[in-house]
């Protein structure tokens, strides 16, 4: 058994240790991130096929926020590092920030998605039969989940969960990505922000998923 | 307050001016989660001829032993060459402990003894290991350089983070009392912790009176031993990485050697090691440094008195490393790394007023000795596909040893052939640099759900030992000084050893799984050894008299030898509860030989077929087992150690163990029956043969009643 309690008084110190611990991440980010070659047009020529178990509806949910402030540092230095990749890439199609925020279609979608081939190595936008917008959400999520999970690693000795917030713009760059519930073991929530970001880029959104939805969060188990 | 609100300001800035991704938490689309499969505790890693014991199977024994390789011998493929009482040796599939990678906390530590009584596991206690790994088969190049045989990995001190914004305080208590021998000891870890800074303790004692062989076998001299071991661990999880650094004593007082002619009467040691862990989208690195100092005496206890002969050793360790692991595809990661480590070691016997023999002045058995290595590798891991993974590597080490004069104690008659040692050792050279190269492949195959087949190459290499190559002395007793063998004779170094080269084949088929309720593996292998490091005669061992003392002077050769064996082992689910309730079966065998190519013989100290059964029950609060362990005998020994043969024997353990309030006290019978036998690796009963009695080999021990008493908070 243990047990735990919240610190309390004693702000000056807390908040010192933040401000230190924030400049050390930032250090760190600076002098290592900006090294990191962006992984662009995975040669393998990859063929995934949609799970049908995946195609239910996703439910609309309230915004995540990062709850606490090692996930918020892990925020920046991720997202100073996605600046680095952003940098080297294609702006947006559509900037984040003046996407429309489209609501869902219903909640159709409930039949089966069709498998997606995505021709290596330029990603293209996938070849969608599904009438609606949810239909083609569920294929473009399961085909990022599918991309995202090859790139998992082995040979851990490890336990813990990550959730990890990403960004895409439409032409399946990764505009940003984040943890936004930490494991409380740094290397679980660097080994999860790494499949995401080496997972990337992804492909073209289909034309049926509105800007609104190209947020994600993803939890990552390691069991 | 307005540093506050300042702070406050900083701390705000900080955080906030770089650009948190606002807009993604408008409507987060959430995926399905993902699971991604870790290697457990007990179960196969990267390798499935590798096991990992875990913290919790080590505190169900340590009431048993304060020695970590004698633990180890549980395992199918592992055996303990006696030493001292926490100083066992291990060896793996019949490669002695010199010829394996054993790291502590992920570094190695040199021994720093002519008999090799602090051996690196010796400087661990079973009651305050989180867990060990081993690799019994092909280990990959990037476990370690320098060896021939696989790797024994012992964790301390993972670190522990709070989760969330708390401040985490845990800690962990133990002590155990063994009736046969009177020891007794205890530990405690605590540990206190944010979520991003962490510091542990972890102290322990132990001690023990020489312990009673079974039946008539009586009291087993110079088997007592006292040690504390205490660290302080900090580390702290930040931006991309861990960092740890962490520093320790350890003291032991006296530790008796039934099958050496000296004790260790002190033995003092600290250590510093940092570690780096970074975790980047490009890969990992880790970068690592250790210094260790270590003052180790040796003469009599008790039982080996009266007399007197200090023996003294003084051994500096350096080690420091850097590693890359390249996710460089999919399906492809790429390891390289680079080692450095500098071994420093002066062994001198201080002159014994009025003695003839040990005066006038100090024998230096090592002047300054140094042996440097530097060693690098590359590593590339590839997954073929969900079923295929390979791991191919090759490394490079360079050994560079010298070594400054050295002296007799005197110049007399009685010490001409020390002098005349002397003077040719001094006149010759002896710096010596070998290039060693390795490689490792190992390819797993995994056949269905329930069945993976692991199939393995490696050429090793492994350089001399400072010991093997610069011990000089001729004179029966200072050669007898010389050796970890325990066989009472004596040895004499050969600076033109060359490195023992390895090619090993190995095999690992495993069956079921936890699912199926039942497993089974089966490990062949074969390893061939040129120029292995056996022992060649030099002569007849005489007493004052001039009469034979049946003991002999050997002369470390390089020769050619090959190993072989398999270990099967198995457990079966008879029946499962809930919560971890329920009663299994296990059991291992393991069949392994060793041959001497060069003279045709056995090879030295190869255990011989053993098999293990086991019963646990766990109901609740309680827990019972029982085993069943039976050794054949041991016909096939070393002529050239005049090994003696030890007959078969069979001990059954029985033990419960219950819970409440938290607190876990387990009582055991240990040899329940009191059976009288001989250690297969015991060597031989020099303690008792200095205190008159006839020569034989170290008996095991007999019954005993070992309480244990474990908490957590």
């Amino acid at each position: 058994m243990s047990f735990a309690h919240k610190p309390s008084g004693r702000r000056l110190p807390a908040l010192a240790v933040t401000a230190l611990v924030h400049a050390a991440g930032l250090a760190l980010a600076a002098s290592a991130f900006h090294v990191v070659p962006a992984p662009h047009g995975e040669p393998d020529g990859l063929r995934v096929a949609v799970f049908p178990s995946q195609s239910s509806p996703v439910p609309a949910r309230p915004p995540e926020r990062p709850v606490r402030q090692a996930a918020e540092m892990r925020e920046r230095t991720a997202s100073h590092d996605v600046a680095g990749q952003s940098a080297r890439t294609p702006p947006p199609a559509t900037p984040a920030a003046s996407r429309p925020a489209e609501p869902l279609a219903g909640n159709g979608g409930t039949e089966p998605a069709r498998p997606v081939m995505r021709p290596a190595p330029q990603p293209v936008e996938p070849q969608l039969s599904g009438p609606g917008k949810e239909d083609a959400l569920a294929a473009y999520t399961a085909l990022l989940r599918q991309r995202i999970l090859e790139r998992r690693p082995h040979g851990l000795r490890k336990q813990g969960t990550v959730t990890v917030a990403f960004q895409l713009d439409r032409l399946g760059q990764l505009a940003g990505c984040a943890v936004t519930a930490p494991s409380g073991d740094v290397q679980l929530d660097r080994l999860a922000l790494r499949m995401v970001r080496q997972a990337a880029p992804f492909p073209k959104a289909p034309g049926g998923v509105p800007d609104a939805r190209l947020d994600f969060s993803l939890s990552i188990n390691f069991r | 307050m307005r540093t506050n609100i300042l702070l406050l300001r900083a701390a705000l800035a900080a955080g906030c001016a770089t650009m948190p991704i606002a807009a993604m938490a408008q409507t987060a689309t959430e995926i399905a989660p993902i699971d991604v499969d870790t290697d457990k505790p007990g179960e196969a890693a990267a390798s499935i001829s590798g096991t990992s014991i875990d913290g919790e199977s080590l505190k169900r024994k340590q009431a048993r032993t304060s020695d970590t390789a004698g633990l180890l011998a549980d395992l199918p493929g592992v055996t303990a060459s006696s030493g001292g009482g926490f100083s066992s040796m291990p060896a793996i599939r019949g490669l002695s402990e010199q010829r394996l990678t054993v790291l502590v906390d992920g570094f190695t530590i040199d021994s720093a003894c002519p008999n090799d009584m602090n051996s690196p596991l010796s400087y661990t206690d079973p009651q305050s290991i989180a867990s060990i790994q081993v690799l019994t088969g092909v280990a990959p190049v990037s476990s370690g350089g320098d060896n021939i045989g696989g790797v024994i990995s012992v964790e301390n001190t993972p670190p522990r983070f709070a989760a969330g914004d708390t401040t985490l305080i845990t800690g962990e208590a133990s002590a155990f009392y063994r009736s046969n021998g009177n020891g007794f000891g205890g530990a405690v870890k605590l540990t206190v912790a944010s979520s991003t800074l962490s510091a542990t303790y972890t102290g322990s004692y132990s001690q023990s009176d020489q312990y009673d062989g079974g039946g008539s076998d009586g009291k087993v001299r110079s088997t007592e031993y006292a040690k504390t071991d205490h660290a302080l661990a900090l580390a702290y999880q930040g931006g991309a990485g861990l960092f740890q650094i962490k520093g320790g004593i350890q003291y032991s007082p006296y530790e008796g050697f039934p099958n050496q002619y000296m004790d260790m009467v002190d033995n003092r040691s600290w250590f510093i090691n940092g570690t780096y862990d970074g975790y980047y989208d490009w890969g990992d690195l880790k970068l690592a440094a250790a210094y260790r100092d270590t003052d180790h005496k040796m003469n009599f206890l008790e039982d080996k008195l009266p007399g007197d002969m200090p023996m003294n050793t003084e051994v500096h360790s350096f080690d420091t490393s850097a590693k890359v692991s390249l996710p460089v595809s999919m399906k492809d990661t790429a390891r390289l790394g680079a080692e450095f480590h500098h071994q420093w070691v002066d062994d001198y016997w201080p002159p014994v007023p009025g003695s003839m023999m040990m005066g006038p002045g100090t024998f230096v058995n090592i002047n300054e000795g140094t042996r440097d290595r530097i060693g690098v590798y590359g590593e590339w891991e590839r997954q073929f596909s969900d079923a295929v993974t390979m791991i191919a590597g090759i490394r490079l080490d360079r050994v560079e040893m010298d070594t400054g004069e050295v002296r007799p104690y005197g110049t007399g008659m009685m010490q001409a052939a020390d002098v005349a040692a002397a003077a040719a050792f001094n006149a010759a050279d002896r710096k010596r640099v070998d290039n060693n190269w390795s490689g490792s492949a190992l390819v797993t195959y995994r056949l269905s759900g329930d069945a993976v087949l692991e199939l393995g190459y490696a050429h090793k290499a492994r350089s001399p030992n400072i010991y093997e190559r610069y011990s000089w002395g001729r004179g029966s007793m200072a050669s007898r000084m010389i050796g970890w063998y325990g066989d009472g004779n004596g040895y004499v170094g050969n600076p033109d050893l060359d490195p023992e080269r390895a090619d090993t084949f190995s095999a690992a088929l495993a069956l079921g799984g936890e699912a199926q309720g039942w497993t089974l593996r089966a490990a062949p292998y074969y390893t061939h050894v040129n120029d292995y490091i056996d022992a060649e005669f030099v002569q007849n061992l005489t007493d004052m008299m001039g009469m034979p003392t049946g003991f002999v002077q050997l002369r470390f050769a390089n020769q050619k030898a090959e190993f072989y064996g398999i270990d099967i082992s198995g457990s079966a689910q008879l029946a499962r509860g809930e919560d971890g309730n329920g009663t299994s079966l296990t059991a291992a065998v393991s069949f392994q030989e060793g041959n001497n190519l060069s003279d045709d013989g056995p090879l030295y100290r190869q255990m011989p077929f053993n098999a293990k059964l086991g019963l646990a029950h766990r109901e609740g609060a309680l827990e019972l087992n029982g085993e069943v362990e039976w050794v054949a005998a041991k016909t096939r020994v070393d002529a050239t150690r005049n090994e003696p043969v030890t007959s078969d024997y069979a001990l059954v353990n029985l033990g419960a163990a219950y819970t409440v309030g938290g607190v876990r006290l387990s009582v055991e019978a240990e040899n329940l029956f009191d059976t009288a036998y001989a250690l297969p690796l015991g060597g031989m009963s020099l303690g008792d043969f200095k205190a008159g009695d006839p020569l034989r080999v170290v008996p095991g021990r007999g019954r005993s009643i070992n309480v244990g008493l474990s908490t957590r908070f």
